[in-house]
């Protein structure tokens, strides 16, 4: 097991580098960059913007750009004797700019180590931005998560234990029309329905816009994430009703749902005890990508509710041309993503003993 | 042995001049008969039809979808002149709904089309040859897939600055992954089987045994994926386009239509309520189609 970790581990790597390349060269394509959004105001001249650009290292051959960005620039152009003064180089020049003085030490650390440089627009650490944010986005994509399994699995056993029943098909109907239906209009809808006309419930946002010092604990603020937990969790429950349904009716057919049957056990018994206990086996690796998935899963309700967190920050940066945020939330999504997919094929292994990895 | 007595059955069954029951002639006759279906792409098939008329319609009733009137905003529904209302800006609601209608669609379609000849074409061929060339591609899907898609999206729109055209270029580019694992998948089951041999052994040059013996048998799953696509793409640029990174004004789409909407919510609430419920009912019954093609397809049902 622990080998076939690691291995899955190693195999990640060369995706990941695929990741950082392709998500770099797309933000190196972009319009704007660095140096327009550090000389935005309008009496910059040319010669100024120019010597910027030098000494942000933009006209340095992309893969040393690529390379400050992913190990930093600190070994790049550092300062040996302590005087605050860069006296030596490597890969880039010590005076970028052409002005006789040698560029002040690279202090960036690079992605690799965790630094992912800092917001174009808010001009601090992007680190401690995205810190911020991470609560809102967990809280509201822990409770989707909670509701989409607490309604799917129910539905998808009741669905399977009664196969072409009424509540079979329309549980059945009910997924297609979860999944056509576009998740920003669901939610412009619901608040248009309770928060405009019937007032029953905030429009949106995480909380109370007077609230002091932050918001509340989450028990005093419910009002506010039942609707971007409802929209976020119709996917999900039209998801999971379905594969439980699936897994359900498998599991109806083995051989030890008869026995159990024969040897006289009441039907609620042979039901949960026995079968929706084995159909939640393959569920259970759906958890894997389910729970990296929350970090960015739910850009566009947390932007229709202006909830604070991650997705909606990120799009935010979109717009606003603000590129090392939106680096850092491909690059942790992708991250996320990968380790999903691991942790759900060693979830596999661990929950079902017939499958072995050699 | 084995080959030339069933080519002999093949032959008998012909002589006798009886029609072939083949899977796709069985699949259309369920098909006349899935009132569901057939409903769905009714539907389909009139808001498509009505949007390309969009501008015969338009000058039908007098009226056009980018003029402005600032006498005339938010002109409730039955208005006389514009019988959906007229928006923020005094725009006539129908004609601009027809008219989003063609941008909407034809992303959908045609950005579908487009990732299904990619995905199709390097499936078969991934499938087909195996070894590295599928190494390479399977570590590219990875690394595309392992990018939540919403952002990579949202990175290319901002880098491209979309018209419609680039919006189903890029959609296009991006969306053939789910096409070629499944191709891939179904091809190496198909090209072990007896009648690829048979081709094999008769000479066939490879790309003939690829787009002539095994792409017809992939022709079931492919449609049924087409049809899931395209309601999904209608999904996505919705959703990029009401995000502000889609289709952008003089445009309107379905999804740039809502980008407002939260600010109709006391003047004009079928302002808000139309270009969703379009996008849903299209998307909807997108996804009905593809489900009663997969059914109609399914040897394993019962009902011929």
């Amino acid at each position: 097991m622990i080998k076939y970790t690691i291995r899955r581990l190693i195999q990640a790597i060369p995706t990941f580098f695929g990741i950082t390349v392709l998500s770099y060269l797309l933000m190196t394509a972009a319009p704007g960059g660095p140096v327009a959004a550090l000389t935005f105001a309008p009496n910059v001249t040319a010669a100024q913007r120019a010597r910027v650009a030098a000494r942000l290292g933009v006209n340095d051959p992309v893969h040393i750009q690529y390379l400050r960005w992913l190990m930093g620039d600190d070994w790049m152009r550092w300062d040996s004797d302590g005087d605050g003064v860069a006296d030596h180089s490597f890969l880039i020049p010590l005076d970028a700019d052409g002005d006789g003085e040698p560029e002040p030490p690279g202090e960036n650390r690079g992605v690799l180590r965790g630094d992912f440089g800092r917001s174009f627009s808010i001009k601090r650490p992007v680190g401690e931005l995205i810190g911020e944010r991470v609560n809102a986005t967990l809280e509201l994509g822990i409770s989707a998560l909670v509701l989409g399994l607490a309604v799917g699995v129910p539905i998808g056993i009741f669905a399977a234990v009664h196969k072409g029943g009424k509540f079979d098909n329309s549980t059945r109907v009910m997924a297609v029309v979860f999944t056509a239906i576009p998740v920003f209009w669901l939610g412009l809808v619901l608040i248009l329905i309770f928060g405009s006309w019937l007032h029953l419930l905030p429009m949106g946002s995480r909380c109370s816009p007077l609230a002091i010092g932050g918001c509340p604990p989450i028990w005093g603020r419910i009002e506010y994430l039942i609707l971007p937990t409802f929209v976020l969790a119709t996917g999900t429950i039209a998801v999971y009703s379905r594969y439980m349904r699936a897994s359900m009716l498998d599991v109806m057919n083995q051989d030890y749902m008869r026995t159990a049957q024969a040897k006289g056990l009441s039907t609620r018994s042979v039901w949960f005890k026995h079968g929706a206990r084995n159909a939640l086996i393959p569920l259970a690796t759906f958890l894997g990508p389910a729970i990296f998935g929350l970090l960015s899963g739910a850009a566009i309700t947390e932007r229709i509710f202006s909830w604070p967190g991650l997705g909606s920050f990120a799009i935010n940066a979109v717009v606003s041309q603000d590129y090392p945020v939106v680096m850092t939330v491909v690059i942790i999504g992708a991250v996320a993503t990968i380790c999903g997919y691991i942790l759900s094929d060693i979830l596999y292994a661990v929950i079902d003993p017939r499958i072995r990895f050699d | 042995m084995a080959t030339s007595t069933s080519v002999a059955k093949l032959n008998v069954q012909r002589k006798q001049g009886e029609v072939g029951n083949s899977l796709t002639r069985v699949a259309l006759r369920r098909l006349r008969r899935d009132k569901l279906t057939l409903f769905a792409i009714g539907i389909v098939a009139l808001i498509t039809i009505l949007s390309i008329l969009a501008p015969v319609i338009s000058n039908a009733l007098n009226v056009s979808y980018q003029d402005t009137n600032a006498s005339i905003t938010f002109l409730p529904l039955f208005s006389p002149g514009h019988i959906l209302g007229t928006d923020d800006l005094g725009r006539d609601h129908l004609s601009r709904l027809l008219y989003a209608g063609q941008v909407s669609l034809s992303v959908g379609f045609i950005a579908a089309l487009l990732s299904m000849s990619i995905g199709v074409t390097l499936g078969i061929i991934t499938g087909f040859y195996g070894g590295i060339v599928d190494d390479i591609v399977i570590w590219v899907i990875s690394t595309l897939n392992s990018i939540p898609s919403l952002f990579l999206l949202l990175i290319v729109a901002a880098v491209f600055k979309p018209s419609p055209t680039t919006l189903i270029l890029v959609l296009g580019f991006l969306g053939w992954t789910s096409f070629t694992r499944l191709v891939r998948g179904e091809t190496f089951s198909i090209r072990e089987r007896e009648y690829i041999l048979s081709a094999r052994a008769s000479g066939a040059s490879p790309l003939r045994i690829m787009f002539v013996h095994i792409l017809p048998n992939l022709f079931s799953i492919i449609v049924i994926s087409l049809a899931i696509d395209i309601g999904g793409l209608i999904l996505l640029e919705a959703a990029l386009s009401f995000l502000g990174l889609g289709i952008k004004a003089p445009f309107p789409s379905w999804g740039n239509m809502l980008t407002n909407a939260q600010s109709f919510f006391t003047k004009g609430v079928h302002l808000v309520l139309a270009p969703g419920l379009l996008i849903f009912v299209t998307v909807l019954c997108l996804y009905v189609i593809g489900d009663g093609i997969r059914d109609a397809f399914d040897p394993t049902s019962k009902d011929k």
